[in-house]
């Protein structure tokens, strides 16, 4: 972009390569010829952006589309936002320099609740109304998709469509209809009806609410015929045919996720049940080998990068792995480029390829055992014993590494204080481990962090109360009180930050007001630490009328319905309510692959079936 | 084992990007253009990189020096150029590329051209370089106040559409002077001063 209208603004902000674009590999199009103008907005820093793979998913996607031009947009930092504003300059694109206000869709991704200060922010310095009723036809349509769109409520008032599920094709398919309705120059009401009648998007100012006197749902309505009662999402059935993004944008900033992203699954066949992403993203899917190794040696080329990641919710649940690997590893230790395999689960398999892949680099080691007794992780379903957490620590540390990363959650539906009093317990075992055996190098250490449990929509824990935050804070400080051992690192979450999380996770379209009233008040980046303020919200939420209690704390009823129950994720609410009562009689439920549970989200893959096939033939 | 010195322009929105950011995006032009470069031994192998001298955030120039190494067996010059330019970003534009046995030598000098806004006319402007130049200095340790005014040599003044144009040698190395104290020691009576280096000496 040109940056000198911008250049005065550019000398007075800490990190002025975060607002020029002019990245390798970026998409240059002409604005003036192309049909259809889309900014992809993303809700927090370039440099949590950069590392969004879906973003860059979804702008490389659009921008296959010939007269279709995808550019970026990401959340000023408030010095930035600052000089904007002081300059009465509109918020802009970062390819061409364009103020967001003239493009004819602003696309928002909505990856965790604490943005959507940020999405209000945003829509406010490119000059354009909040309100969705208050844009006209001539102002860019806001969409928004990811997956806090599971439950879009909060937002209603604000997003004219939300996509719900994966947007590769869906998107593409919404800015052909966006295009048509252009050329046909149709009212913008006429467009959002039309929108609402393709499978996976919702529009909000399509339905009527009511409420019941204690303030529950009692309808969610379409207020027009042909309106569809329940919101399917969009799946991608063929992982092997999907867009990636192989020649996409390379930041100079130091960006968080800063190497080549190769996405391996979709999809988890494990069904923790505190895992939003284990249920929305059902059914699993999976890449092939060959298809994953051309995609990564491409991106390498296209790149220069000398890291690969492989993602996926559980990676040594892709039964391809050990191939995957073979195969990576024939080019990669060549070209000195190292692979990282994050998100694992335990067990001693695994650990024989993670030393086979970090011959290269070798990074810290990381479980996630959630709960820190047996009952607690049966109440759960993180079908882990014991057991295979020593042993496969007890692998890491004859393997030489000394230190360990363990993920517990605190305030789990039915926890009791020995659960609490586990954790600690678990992790001493882990530090006596090490010290049985003699072994070189300065010691252990065995880094204990602990986060709140938010209950989140369409899961089985969807109607649960999060604790009170005191409670959450007593829990905290139980662990450190049991907590003996110097070799054990404790952190822990905000628990007030959690709270927040868990009011508009569980929200309605009640909380816009809320929202809206924030952001005029100047709230912004709430899950960063120096602009999360409490004492803020609580009294944004007193000002507005509205209980933060009555979303974060209150048991929903088993019938009583839902704000996000009009959505439909594939897996069935009657399931989501079984493996309720299964948590609360603290029975497991298998793996997809050991055994199919029938949560339903085969009906999305068109009747043939759910692909999380067995590991091995025999 | 050859030292190869790849000159290069940091221009356009490049000056929005920092020393170390333009490091990490360089090795990684390198790793595409797919030459025989050679990787430091040791745990985290990575081609070792030496800028001439490092640019500041805010300044342009179009004579970076970059130097790296090749193995043995490696391309001529001109093709070596034209694979860097190839995957050059938006702003860097390769310019030359030679051989040689023994390292880059240390850089001495860089000449400069500095764009002033001002309302002073080029007499006006001229004068204030005149006399003693004193600004503080920092350094990690303590705070000095040093005349910059000897440090500046070769100057020209020429009139802009928007103020005065100086160019200017400034020194590289132990003494070396960032320009931004020569916008330092004229204050408020400027209201932006432009970077771009010309040339390095060495």
């Amino acid at each position: 972009m040109n940056t000198e209208k911008y250049a005065h603004l550019l000398k007075h902000v800490e990190k002025p390569g975060r607002y020029v674009g002019g990245e390798l590999n970026s998409e240059y199009k002409d604005p003036a010829t192309v049909d259809l103008n889309l900014c992809f907005c993303f809700p927090d820093t370039y440099e949590i952006g950069m590392s969004n793979l879906g973003m860059r998913i979804l702008v490389g996607c659009l921008n296959q589309m010939d007269g279709v031009y995808c550019q970026r947009s990401y959340a000023p930092w408030p010095d930035m936002e600052a000089q904007l504003l002081q300059n009465d300059l509109p918020l802009y694109a970062l390819e061409t320099g364009e103020p967001l206000c003239d493009f004819d869709a602003l696309l928002f991704t909505l990856q965790y609740e604490l943005c959507y200060t940020n999405v209000l922010n945003m829509i406010r310095l490119s000059g354009l109304p909040m309100y969705a009723k208050d844009r006209t036809g001539e102002m860019p349509l806001i969409i928004a998709g990811g997956p806090c769109s599971y439950n879009p409520e909060p937002l209603a008032d604000f997003v004219d469509i939300f996509s719900i599920g994966e947007g590769e094709e869906a998107l593409c398919e919404l800015a052909e209809l966006i295009r048509t309705c252009k050329k046909e120059g149709v009212s913008k009401e006429e467009l959002l009806y039309r929108a609402s009648r393709l499978e996976g998007f919702y529009v909000p100012s399509l339905y009527n609410v009511t409420y019941n006197e204690d303030g529950t749902l009692a309808s969610f309505t379409p207020r027009r015929e042909g309106v569809p009662a329940t919101v399917r999402k969009r799946i991608i059935t063929d992982m092997d045919k999907v867009y990636f993004p192989e020649k996409s944008p390379m930041p100079y900033l130091d960006v968080v996720h800063d190497r080549v992203m190769m996405e391996v699954t979709r999809g988890c066949i494990r069904g923790c049940r505190f895992c939003q992403a284990g249920m929305i993203y059902r059914p699993y899917r999976d890449k092939s080998p060959e298809g994953i190794n051309a995609c990564a040696m491409a991106s390498i080329g296209h790149t220069g990068y000398s890291e690969i990641s492989l993602t996926s919710l559980s990676i040594s649940d892709y039964p391809r792995l050990p191939e995957l690997v073979d195969k990576l590893l024939a080019w990669t230790e060549e070209q000195k480029v190292g692979l990282s395999l994050p998100s694992q689960r335990i067990d001693a398999f695994y650990e024989e390829l993670m030393e086979k892949v970090m011959s290269v680099r070798k990074s810290g080691l990381t479980f996630a055992p959630e709960a820190g007794t047996q009952r607690l992780r049966d109440v759960i379903n993180k079908n882990i014993a014991e057991d295979d957490i020593l042993v496969a620590c007890e692998k890491a540390f004859d393997g030489g590494r000394n230190s360990l990363k363990l993920y517990f959650m605190n305030g789990l539906p039915t926890e009791r204080d020995e659960d609490i009093v586990g954790i600690a317990e678990l992790a001493q075992k882990i530090v006596d481990l090490f010290y049985a055996k003699k072994r070189k190098g300065r010691g252990v250490t065995v880094t204990v962090s602990v986060s709140c449990f938010v209950p989140k929509p369409f899961t089985p824990f969807q109607w649960e109360a999060q604790n009170d935050f005191r409670e959450l804070e007593r829990k905290q400080k139980l662990l450190r009180d049991h907590i003996t051992s110097r070799k054990i690192d404790y952190k822990y979450h905000d628990a007030k930050v959690s709270r927040l999380e868990a009011v508009f996770a569980k929200g309605d379209r009640r909380l816009g007001k809320a929202l809206a009233y924030a952001v005029e008040k100047g709230q912004k980046f709430d899950a960063w630490d120096e602009f999360f303020s409490y004492e803020n919200w609580m009294s944004y939420f007193a000002d507005t009328g509205i209980d933060p209690a009555f979303y974060a704390n209150r048991v929903m009823g088993e019938t009583e319905l839902l704000p996000w129950d009009f959505i439909g994720i594939g897996v069935t609410k009657r399931f989501l309510l079984s493996e309720k009562h299964k948590a609360e009689a603290e029975t497991t439920t298998p793996d997809c692959r050991t055994k199919c549970s029938a949560c339903g989200a085969n009906t999305l893959c068109g009747g043939k079936g759910c692909s999380a096939h067995p590991v091995k033939e025999n | 084992m050859k030292y190869v010195f790849a000159t290069f322009t940091k221009t356009g929105n490049l000056r929005y990007i920092s020393h170390l950011d333009l490091q990490r995006a360089f090795t990684r032009l390198l790793l595409r253009t797919g030459l025989p470069i050679k990787f430091s031994e040791g745990f985290n192998p990575h081609p070792k990189l030496m800028f001439a001298q490092p640019l500041s955030l805010f300044q342009e120039s179009v004579c970076e020096v970059a130097e790296f190494r090749f193995e043995d067996d490696c391309p001529a010059e001109a093709e070596t150029l034209a694979r860097l330019q190839a995957q050059s970003p938006e702003g860097m534009t390769f310019t030359k590329v030679e051989y040689s046995e023994k390292k880059l030598p240390p850089c001495k000098a860089a000449e400069y051209t500095l764009t002033f806004e001002t309302a002073l006319d080029v007499e006006a402007f001229q004068a204030l370089f005149a006399g003693e130049m004193p600004v503080v200095k920092k350094t990690k340790t303590r705070e000095e106040t040093v005349d910059i005014a000897p440090l500046i040599t070769e100057k020209s003044f020429a009139k802009t559409e928007k103020g005065v144009a100086l160019r200017c040698v400034l020194p590289c190395g132990n003494e070396y002077l960032n320009p931004s104290y020569i916008e330092q020691f004229l204050g408020d009576k400027v209201t932006d001063m432009r970077v771009m280096r010309e040339k390095l000496m060495f």
